[in-house]
């Protein structure tokens, strides 16, 4: 067990957070995570300004797009992609219902807010600039974690709670 | 970089115990390291579905509900969080104290249990841990184990990692976070503003970091109060102030940031007794640290 504190100047920092890359899975990596060796058909679906307030009325949460980016798993099931918005920026999710519409997986596809959105800012950092007399940003100040004020998730277990409604609403209902 | 490690590591997140938990591997080749991370992802999901002060089916929900009526068995992972938690409450003279769960809901902090109102006087003295992980609560009391549950479940999710093969890996539960193995991170408290356009970063190897308290102006997410509560005189702490504590253990760290937050630096003999290290920020700005050397 190791650790030391340390004061940086913010300026030499690279925030890294998450590490690499900001995109977690991309949409076929989820759906293979979520329903393994399943294929996927799109059945992609357009809400009624009815079902939109059927939704909006089960659920408690608005609904914010008119389209619903649903597959069909070929093992049975539903996976859909959605987005709710954070504090900051649209955090991309997707949710894996089974044919009875419960909940099979929930994964984060992207989440680049995190907690070091203000300090990853331009226009933040910028303010700080003209002390630094244009010196570079040193790479092996990379940070790769974040702690401090907790961060909620309440944005996201309201866009499931709105995606549950939809499946009643909208993918439950036998065909015409 | 260790020559076992692979060109890029695989880490992804998930709502759980009410914040974002995210879980990154560097060592293992990514079918391997989704499988582990799927595996850490149940044990904190295991955590959640026992801990949840929300979820009615939880050990926590049934011990609020029954647990002043008649003894309730919990599950083996509950009764090692309700030891634990009795263990820091002893440690720091009940100033941490999962009966403060009275003061929370009655700020606003948790919905109210289905159960009569707490006793006044009940605190962690009248929690009675009993054989065959029964739990009986000698007074109407409510507990919350939100201020330890988190850490526990870090370290369940890491001991989960580590019987997958990993060696080196991150769980990060909202700030709550475990490093494992040989190569140190750099992990960025947030915690407003600092003087002079510094930020405040732990490099840390093989060990937990938890934080608690922030700063005026900080805004936290929605249905989140930031609110902790000192057993002892029963009111909200550490406004302004921030606590970051370091410890081998997540569970460890988590459980000490509210004493530390709530009175500091008296408990530096406790910190070091637990091999752990604290830095606290004031609401002027500046940092104190004490506990074991860092």
């Amino acid at each position: 067990m190791r650790s030391r504190f340390l004061l940086l100047p913010v300026t030499t920092l690279t925030i890294n957070v998450p590490a690499h890359a900001t995109v977690y899975l991309t949409i076929e990596q989820a759906q293979a995570l979520t329903f393994s060796g399943a294929s996927f058909t799109p059945d992609f679906r357009t809400l009624t300004d009815a079902q939109m307030a059927s939704i909006e009325k089960d659920s408690g949460v608005n609904v914010r797009h008119r389209q619903v980016k649903v597959w069909r798993a070929s093992t049975g099931g539903w996976f859909i992609a959605d987005d709710v918005v954070g504090k900051h920026e649209y955090i991309p999710f997707a949710l894996g219902l089974d044919q009875a519409g419960r909940v099979v997986g929930i994964e984060i596809l992207e989440y680049r807010e995190s907690y070091g959105h203000e300090v990853r800012e331009p226009r933040w950092r910028a303010q700080f600039s003209g002390k630094q007399h244009g010196a570079r940003l040193r790479l092996d100040d990379d940070i790769r974690n974040i702690s401090g004020a907790t961060l909620s998730c309440r944005h996201l277990t309201d866009g499931v709670k709105r995606l549950l409604a939809t499946y009643a609403v909208v993918l439950a209902q036998p065909p015409r | 970089m260790p020559s076992c490690w692979h060109s890029r590591p695989v880490e992804r997140a998930r709502p759980l115990l009410g914040t974002i938990v995210a879980v990154r591997v560097h060592d293992l080749p990514e079918p391997c390291a989704h499988r582990a991370i799927e595996a850490a992802f149940a044990e904190i999901a295991a955590t959640h579905r026992a801990m949840s002060f929300h979820e009615p089916d939880s050990d926590v929900s049934r011990l609020n509900r029954e647990a002043w009526r008649r003894p309730v068995r919990v599950s083996p992972h509950t009764a090692v969080v309700l030891r634990l938690a009795q263990f820091f409450a002893a440690a720091t003279d009940g100033v941490f104290d999962i009966t403060t769960a009275a003061e929370l809901v009655a700020a606003g902090g948790l919905p109210r249990p289905d159960s009569p109102l707490p006793d006044p006087c009940a605190s962690w003295r009248d929690i009675e841990l009993g054989p065959e992980r029964t739990v009986h609560f000698r007074r109407k009391l409510w507990i919350d184990l939100g201020g330890v549950a988190k850490g526990y479940a870090v370290d369940r999710a890491v001991t989960c990692l580590i019987r997958h093969g990993v060696r080196q890996c991150c769980v990060n539960a909202g700030g709550d976070l475990r490093i494992l193995g040989p190569a140190p991170e750099r992990v960025m408290l947030r915690v407003g503003d600092l003087p002079g356009a510094m930020a405040a970063v732990l490099e840390l190897a093989d060990c937990s970091l938890a934080s608690s308290g922030e700063r005026q102006g900080l805004a936290v997410g929605a249905g989140q109060t930031g609110q902790h509560f000192d057993g002892v005189s029963r009111r909200s702490v550490g406004c302004g102030a921030v606590a970051c504590v370091v410890a081998e253990s997540c569970a460890v760290a988590d459980a000490l940031t509210k004493p530390v937050l709530a009175i500091g630096e008296k408990w530096a003999a406790a910190l070091r007794r637990l091999g752990a290290t604290a830095y606290r920020l004031d609401a002027a700005g500046h940092w104190r640290h004490f506990g074991a050397a860092a």
